[in-house]
């Protein structure tokens, strides 16, 4: 459900919390002058939503900025990519995760992974930025094996 | 001053934004029941020499050798990225009219900027940024004019995509160059009078005298004269009335001839309808449904008929209206037509608070209301889950006569499961 919700924003879901029930002659409820709209988390991660779509990561080299295979992520295709941002970029007409960096006046794609050279965009090497992931949602409960598998080796 | 900001073969572009492996190749996308193109790309139109309503069949051949790409049309995702770009649009022009799917009218008239051209191409750059879809924007003083620079940036200054009408040459030049068919609001049977007349292009048309153009197209053609010459006369729509009446319906992929699955579509139609109708908050009083056979058929193998129900009491309850839709499809089925399209108009629309309440029979009272809490809890699955999610039972399961959408794409902003995968390999 969190997650279908994140989906359909919109002004529907700054949900605001009415008193609905009755309010009893003589006692007006103390707090009634103190609501607030609830804590919406679109407002959060995304600046612009009419700019903003979702991705779904696959593979693992961007483990090091802690994104895991099948985390989601936010794309605000409103933002300039600075040096040093996440970025969902296109080479050779495929969606693919890396980190940017620009450096002498020259564009770099790289995995966050020691493994692999960075790519620097030349007439050649072209590469598109499609947006920037400026936030992205880890499904913390997914990791649990992987965490119990840590604990059980630390304990052997 | 108007702007009409149009996007560039839009549903093309939408399934573009999300298929990078459809960018620089020929492609179109398909019409309802993938029977022919609608929307082609700029390759398909130039190198291919693709129409507006080629036939899926004509195509083929391309398509299979790889020259040409093509999808189903996807108006849940074209949806999404117009409702985008308006956003994007008000943010700068606030005063907007949205006019179809794919264009707006934005009035300039209290925009206060010495240089709107600059404006006009900053939002451009920005729609394309934003969403990846690439629109052109015509601004001109009156919407007719705005239409005809529209047509003259996407013509001539793709590059840019603005044209700015603003001075009496750009405008003469303007009129010249545009036949007079292709005026807004110039059907072609008075495009062909026009034109036996001497009449080419919209310059001959507003140096024509205004009464000899109310004699030949009555007030209509005036008012695009007067339009073509500066005067506004179609003023600005901000609130789009409420639809008078809500119809959906659609031909099958093959000939039927057994009445059950015409109820079946039927009553698919109807809860479309009735939806659309609930999230207008309107209730309806009166529906007409129809049946027909092909119109391509022999005459005596051709078969039309519609029907009139009026309701006891207006209402907005999806199995009421299945029930009483059905009922009048048995009053015009005759069996042994084979039956190419059904459907259902809901009429007599209005406003759900205007519903006279049962004052006397608090039950009934009591019962409707738990009736408009299912409906709104229905509504709310099928708009959050998809479409169907809940269904009644009259609807079927399988749906072997609905339209055929064979290449459609995936909801790529309206569903979690259908974003797009981003490689991290």
């Amino acid at each position: 459900m969190e997650e279908i919700k994140l989906f359909e924003r919109g002004t529907a879901h700054t949900l605001i919390p009415l008193f609905a029930e009755k309010i009893h002659a003589g006692f007006e409820s103390p707090a009634a002058d103190y609501e607030e709209a609830r804590i919406d988390l679109n407002d959060y991660v995304t600046k612009y939503p009419a700019a903003t779509f979702f991705a779904r990561v696959t593979g693992e080299c961007m483990v090091g900025s802690g994104i895991f295979p099948d985390d989601l992520l936010v794309v605000d295709k409103s933002l300039t990519p600075q040096s040093g941002d996440i970025v969902v970029g296109i080479i050779d007409n495929e969606f693919i995760l890396r980190s940017y960096y620009v450096k002498n006046g020259k564009e770099y794609l790289m995995p966050d992974n020691t493994y692999y050279k960075p790519i620097e965009r030349t007439e050649t090497t072209h590469f598109e930025i499609w947006g920037v992931v400026p936030h992205s949602v880890l499904d913390q409960r997914r990791r649990n094996s992987a965490r119990i598998n840590r604990f059980e080796q630390l304990l052997r | 001053m108007l702007a009409l900001i149009d996007s560039n073969n839009f549903y093309v572009s939408a399934e573009r934004v999300f298929q990078p492996e459809l960018r620089d190749k020929a492609g179109c996308v398909l019409s309802n029941n993938d029977g022919c193109a609608i929307s082609r790309s700029n390759e398909a139109k130039e190198d291919l020499g693709i129409k507006m309503g080629t036939p899926f069949f004509l195509m083929r051949e391309k398509q299979q050798a790889g020259q040409l790409w093509w999808r189903s049309s996807n108006y849940t995702l074209y949806q999404d990225m117009m409702r985008r770009i308006t956003a994007i649009v008000r943010d700068t022009f606030p005063d907007q009219e949205i006019y179809s799917i794919d264009e707006c009218y934005c009035d300039l008239t209290t925009f206060k900027c010495h240089d709107l051209e600059q404006v006009a191409l900053k939002l451009r750059q920005r729609i394309f940024q934003y969403t990846g879809v690439p629109v052109c924007i015509g601004i001109g003083a009156t919407k007719t004019l705005a239409k005809i620079a529209n047509k003259i940036a996407k013509k001539k200054y793709r590059e840019t995509g603005v044209f700015y009408m603003d001075s009496q040459e750009k405008i003469t030049a303007s009129l010249k160059a545009t036949e007079v068919g292709d005026v807004w609001g110039i059907g072609a049977r008075y495009a062909q009078k026009l034109i036996r007349d001497g009449v080419h292009s919209a310059f001959d048309f507003i140096n024509l005298p205004e009464d000899y153009v109310l004699k030949l197209m009555t007030i209509q053609g005036r008012r695009t004269y007067r339009e073509l010459r500066g005067e506004r006369c179609i003023s600005m729509e901000y609130e789009r009335p409420d639809k008078e009446g809500i119809s959906t319906a659609r031909s099958f992929n093959c000939m039927i001839t057994e009445l059950a699955p015409l109820e079946e579509a039927m009553a698919c139609y109807v809860a479309n309808a009735a939806f659309k109708m609930r999230s207008q908050k309107s209730v309806t009083g009166k529906l007409m449904v129809f049946a027909q056979t092909s119109q391509f058929l022999e005459p005596s193998e051709r078969y039309s008929r519609d029907t009139v129900i009026r309701l006891t009491s207006p209402t907005n309850d999806t199995a009421t209206l299945i029930k009483e839709a059905v009922k009048g499809l048995r009053r015009i089925f005759i069996k042994g037509y084979r039956y190419q399209k059904v459907g259902v108009e809901l009429r007599d629309l209005r406003p759900d608070t205007q519903v006279q309440a049962a004052m006397f029979d608090p039950l009934a009272m009591e019962r409707k209301n738990k009736m408009q809490q299912v409906l709104r809890a229905v509504d709310n699955l099928n708009k959050n889950f998809g479409r169907d999610t809940i269904r009644y039972a009259a609807m079927g399961y399988e749906k072997k006569w609905a339209m055929r959408q064979e290449y459609l794409s995936r909801r790529y902003t309206t569903r979690i499961e259908d974003v797009i995968i981003v490689n991290a390999k």
